[in-house]
């Protein structure tokens, strides 16, 4: 992967009870929760069950749409009732002998400096599920379990006709002796419509290729969901005596990936933001900005190069348009072609009133040139 | 049981003599009981201690661990109770030199005489899931403490021990762990357990220290301080026909009396899945003995309600003195047993506050 370039990916805290990677043509959605059970220990986890996924498109603007829904997820676990436990407690009288001496003030003790550990193993459950068909559907016989229901709403944006929003992932795992955290990852996207390719003067549309290599430093990326990327900020530059014109965006790209550690939140975000710059050959341009650019993505390659990092190559079209098919109306360029009539007037300022007892005073050259003070006032008038 | 005999090899050939006294003792430095002038004929080890039958009396000679410089404290309170009757300890001998303690091989020694009938630390042997031994034991000590009689020596009054603000402290460290475990995100099973129960416990911190208060810790006179055992572990206690020995005081603290009866019902209800009536019977037994007054409740109340353990695990977690999978099942083992104490204690709660 030679001349690739190579971005360094920071890792986004996993946010409650939403997540949101935003992208051109797609969002993803990652839902989290958590739940506690009261005087229950969790021994394993069965199997977990949709109950409801339901969406609706409840504000449609241009290019941009809202969706709201809610996702339901019985989760079905062994339990143990506290009653019902023996717990070891042969140690007692020795650690209760050994806290009673720690906790005298005679023994001078600090606590340390934590030191981060890790585990090779888990006392916890953890079951992760690929696809809205593994989960299982709800059988009506048995209605046991935990359910777990989680609205959501997100923005999708891009042209094109919207497609049904899919449950991508889910992923419950056992937190602690009674908790049970769900993670769930539903994409959005909309149905790619491809530019024209053929040339015009006004509307020029070119195929280019994006390759990087994202690098996340400390953590390791078990299996890569998907790459949200999305731009902002457009601008085009074209320098003198230069045939190129170069085309500038703000990226922001998002590793929605699957962590290889259990028991605890595995569906990741790791995020980047840069700045890039496309030249393009501007002998056929005209030499007028761009009125805007657009970068629609024909295709895309994600592989996972080694633990920590995810090469992808993306196929863009970028268009650019110099003519926009929406006219200005007559109202709206009024201001552009009526004559503002401007008037100028001179207005002089009342004299300054003598302070009491000023005329008793030494008279200097300072009040002469107080009373013979005037000022110019110019009047712009705005008239229909 | 280790049970070794030497038999004493005299000049010539002569036949080996049965009981003939031993020339030394397995475990114990060869000098040490010329010390004190012991021939001994057999012995029996326990952990630190030996019984030694010689030919005049029985001897019990114990091996002391902890700091050095507060052993004197201990024997000298286990002569002021033996001289003023109490027969829950043992008469301290001096050593030849005149000591009470003896320092050989950078170990500590202190002797005993034995006055018990059974020559057996086998067969005294205390068992806590024994609900007799546990009124026998509660018994004794309602009678040990009976015989402070406000003894305090000297050392112990120039520390200051103020138990709200100790416990206070102990809180104090369980937020912090529990903010530095959050913050790093919870990596083992163990820190996941913590913070999942930490709620739990923390409320049984705050009232441990709200029973404090109401037994007016610090400014009421029932609460005086007196010495306390400290330790109730297995191995330091002697029971035969119902005749309770503590051998063992260098473990000492001062405090109210009350301290030492809360910590051995935290050490053996456990066994008894924290049986209410039983917990009722044997304060019953102690106060049979030893009255307590409303502040002195009080205080058991809070004693009782503190999760000592939760924070002893912590604090082993941090100083890495224990693996985190074998803490993460202990602590899981001591949320399962809190369930149980917290019924007992919410139970009995209205009668122990009754004057």
């Amino acid at each position: 992967m030679r001349n690739v370039k190579q971005i360094e990916l920071t890792l986004e805290n996993p946010d409650y009870s939403w997540h949101i990677a935003e992208s051109d043509g797609e969002t993803w959605v990652i839902l989290r929760d958590k739940k506690k059970l009261d005087a229950c220990l969790i021994t394993e986890i069965t199997d977990i069950c949709l109950e409801r996924f339901s969406w609706e498109v409840f504000l449609q603007e241009k290019e941009k749409r809202l969706y709201k829904g809610t996702l339901g997820l019985r989760v079905r676990c062994g339990m143990s009732c506290m009653s019902d436990l023996s717990p070891v407690v042969s140690d007692a009288a020795d650690e209760e002998a050994l806290s009673r001496e720690l906790f005298l003030p005679t023994k001078k003790q600090s606590f340390p400096q934590y030191q981060r550990k890790e585990e090779a193993s888990t006392l916890f459950a953890d079951l992760l599920l690929d696809s809205l068909e593994a989960v299982m559907s709800p059988d009506e016989d048995n209605k046991s379990g935990i359910v777990i229901d989680i609205p959501w709403q997100a923005w999708l944006y891009g042209d094109g006709k919207e497609l049904d929003p899919k449950l991508v992932k889910v992923h419950v795992a056992q937190t602690g002796l009674c908790s049970i955290l769900l993670e769930a990852v539903i994409k959005l996207e909309v149905q790619k419509v491809e530019p024209s390719c053929e040339p015009s003067e006004k509307n020029i549309s070119l195929l280019l290729k994006d390759e990087k290599l994202l690098q996340l430093k400390d953590k390791e990326i078990g299996e890569v969901v998907g790459i949200a990327d999305r731009t902002a900020f457009h601008a085009s530059y074209r320098y003198h005596g230069l045939d190129n014109v170069i085309l500038e965006t703000m990226k922001k790209m998002s590793v929605i990936f699957v962590s290889p550690l259990i028991a605890q939140e595995r569906i990741m975000v790791a995020s980047a933001t840069a700045r890039e710059h496309k030249e393009i050959t501007a002998r056929q341009l005209p030499s007028v900005q761009p009125v805007y650019f657009k970068i629609l993505r024909k295709s895309r390659k994600i592989e996972r190069s080694d633990s920590s990092k995810v090469f992808y190559r993306d196929e863009l079209f970028y268009t650019l348009d110099y003519e926009t098919t929406q006219e200005v109306s007559a109202d709206e360029a009024c201001f552009e072609k009526e004559d503002i009539p401007v008037s100028a007037a001179v207005i002089p300022i009342p004299l300054e009133r003598q302070r009491p007892g000023e005329k008793y005073l030494k008279k200097s050259k300072q009040t002469k040139a107080i009373k013979n003070k005037s000022s110019s006032t110019i009047v712009i008038s705005l008239r229909k | 049981m280790d049970y070794i005999m030497r038999y004493r090899q005299y000049p010539g050939s002569r036949d080996i003599q049965q009981n003939s006294p031993l020339t030394s003792v397995e475990g114990l430095p060869e000098q040490l009981l010329a010390y004190y002038d012991i021939k001994p004929r057999s012995f029996k080890r326990r952990d630190n201690y030996w019984l030694i039958d010689s030919d005049r009396e029985k001897y019990i000679i114990v091996e002391d661990s902890g700091e050095i410089g507060l052993l004197p404290v201990a024997l000298g309170w286990q002569n002021h109770l033996f001289s003023s009757g109490c027969r829950q300890v043992l008469q301290i001998k001096k050593a030849k030199t005149g000591k009470e303690l003896l320092e050989l091989e950078d170990r500590v020694f202190h002797t005993a005489v034995w006055t018990q009938a059974s020559s057996s630390l086998e067969t005294g042997v205390y068992e806590g899931q024994k609900t007799a031994h546990l009124f026998a034991v509660v018994t004794a000590l309602a009678k040990l403490h009976g015989y402070n009689n406000g003894y305090l020596p000297a050392v112990a009054r120039e520390i200051s021990i103020f138990w709200p603000r100790i416990i206070q402290e102990r809180l104090t460290e369980l937020i912090t762990c529990k903010h530095i475990f959050k913050e790093n995100k919870a990596r083992t099973d163990f820190e996941k357990i913590f913070l999942e129960s930490f709620d739990f416990f923390y409320d049984q911190g705050q009232e441990s220290l709200q029973n404090m208060v109401l037994a007016g810790y610090g400014s009421n006179p029932q609460l005086q301080d007196t010495m306390l055992i400290n330790s109730f572990m297995a191995k330091d206690i002697f029971l035969d026909n119902e005749e309770v020995l503590f051998l063992n005081l260098s473990k000492w603290g001062f405090g109210p009396g009350v301290m030492d009866i809360s910590l051995f019902l935290n050490s053996y209800m456990p066994l008894h899945k924290w049986d209410m009536k039983l917990l009722r019977e044997l304060i019953e037994q102690y106060i049979k003995h030893k009255t307590l007054a409303i502040e002195e409740r009080h205080l058991l109340l809070a004693q009782l309600r503190f999760p000592s353990r939760y924070w002893l695990y912590v604090y082993q977690y941090c100083n890495d003195q224990e693996k985190a999978p074998v803490l993460a099942e202990k602590l899981k083992s001591y949320l399962q047993e809190c369930y149980w104490r917290d019924l007992c204690l919410d139970n009995i709660e209205g009668w122990l506050r009754k004057e």
